[in-house]
């Protein structure tokens, strides 16, 4: 099957960025192309759906440090991103509504891509991908997360979308996020710091080598073949009007507006 | 009386914010970083719970539920717990 590869990225507005991700999925329609879409964020923080982000982020150390915040379509955590981390979508027709399947196959091709890499990555329980580390020569036993997902779907397509740690400066992640001590209860990690990881702490590659391991990986699993290719009108109409009422709005981007506009 | 909560359920924190009074709960913020498909239920969940006694918040989860609400990873009773404690 054929399938679109979309280089489409506004690094200096993240918000502009996820419109264009909910854009994506919601013009999806019967018999539209899989679409594979590759993008960074310059230094921001992206709250889940159902965050609040007072409650997630030190606000305050955002501003002195010119990090923007934003908040996506889709549940799960805050993150930290900046351009040493490589963010993707996949969109795809959708014949059922079992999300976690959908999580599942595209950690098998995540897993898969970075081995292309020389990275025996490990798949998470649900939406993540670590690599494990030997305990006997790392103080830090257990895993570090490298790569986090979130989903949407609804009758017709699926969204999934991810964030991966490959130069991100992590000082600045774990300094911005605040996680509470309940994440960590059933962890081994404790702290922020020690729970993640970047792919350049374990193989010396750039961003251009995961984003071409990624698009073999995710190409090989799915069995599509992305070629590449550019927004149509009404996906780029929709953005336009999700960003307009929505991502540009303060009251969006601080968790406290939760109903469907656009 | 002001209640802050926060439960870990397996995949995902749930933090609640309520107002109860005599064991009613007046005013309520479900939040955290967990799934929940179709995501827009969290609102009707909260409106389902205002105005609720806490004895009964069991009931209105499952009732919640049985809409057809799917959670990955947090499970009925972590929303229980992340209203009326463990």
């Amino acid at each position: 099957m054929d399938g679109r590869l979309l280089f489409l990225e506004t690094p200096g507005n993240t918000r502009m960025s996820l419109a264009y991700d909910e854009s994506l999925y919601r013009s999806f329609k019967e018999g539209d192309k899989p679409i594979l879409r590759f993008y960074r964020h310059d230094r921001s923080v992206i709250i889940g759906y159902f965050q609040i982000a007072e409650e997630e982020v030190d606000l305050d150390y955002m501003k002195r440090n010119n990090i923007m915040l934003a908040r996506r379509y889709t549940g799960g955590g805050a993150v930290y991103h900046d351009l040493g981390d490589l963010n993707f979508s996949v969109i795809t027709e959708s014949h059922d509504m079992n999300i976690t399947a959908m999580f599942r196959t595209m950690n098998e091709a995540v897993v898969r891509s970075l081995s292309y890499l020389g990275l025996q990555a490990r798949p998470g329980e649900l939406n993540d991908v670590s690599i494990p580390i030997n305990k006997k020569t790392d103080i830090m036993a257990g895993e570090k997360k490298i790569m986090g997902a979130a989903g949407a779907m609804r009758k017709g397509s699926k969204l999934w979308h991810a964030a991966m740690l490959v130069k991100t400066d992590l000082d600045m992640l774990s300094a911005v996020l605040k996680v509470p001590d309940e994440k960590f209860r059933d962890k081994l990690a404790k702290s922020t710091r020690e729970r993640v990881a970047n792919v350049t702490d374990f193989v010396d590659v750039s961003i251009e080598d995961v984003e071409k391991s990624l698009i073999k990986g995710i190409s090989e699993v799915l069995k599509i073949d992305f070629k590449e290719d550019t927004l149509r009108d009404d996906e780029e109409n929709l953005a336009k009007d999700l960003y307009d009422k929505k991502y540009s709005t303060e009251e969006w981007n601080m968790g406290l507006l939760r109903k469907q506009v656009a | 009386m002001h209640v802050n909560r926060n439960w870990k359920a397996k995949k995902g924190l749930i933090r609640v914010s309520m107002d109860v009074e005599n064991g009613v709960i007046n005013n309520i913020k479900i939040s955290g970083d967990f799934f929940m498909f179709p995501e827009e239920s969290i609102n009707e969940l909260e409106n389902m719970l205002k105005g609720s006694k806490i004895d009964n918040i069991k009931s209105i989860i499952d009732k919640f539920y049985n809409e057809g609400i799917i959670t990955p990873g947090v499970e009925p009773q972590d929303f229980v717990n992340a209203i009326a404690g463990e």
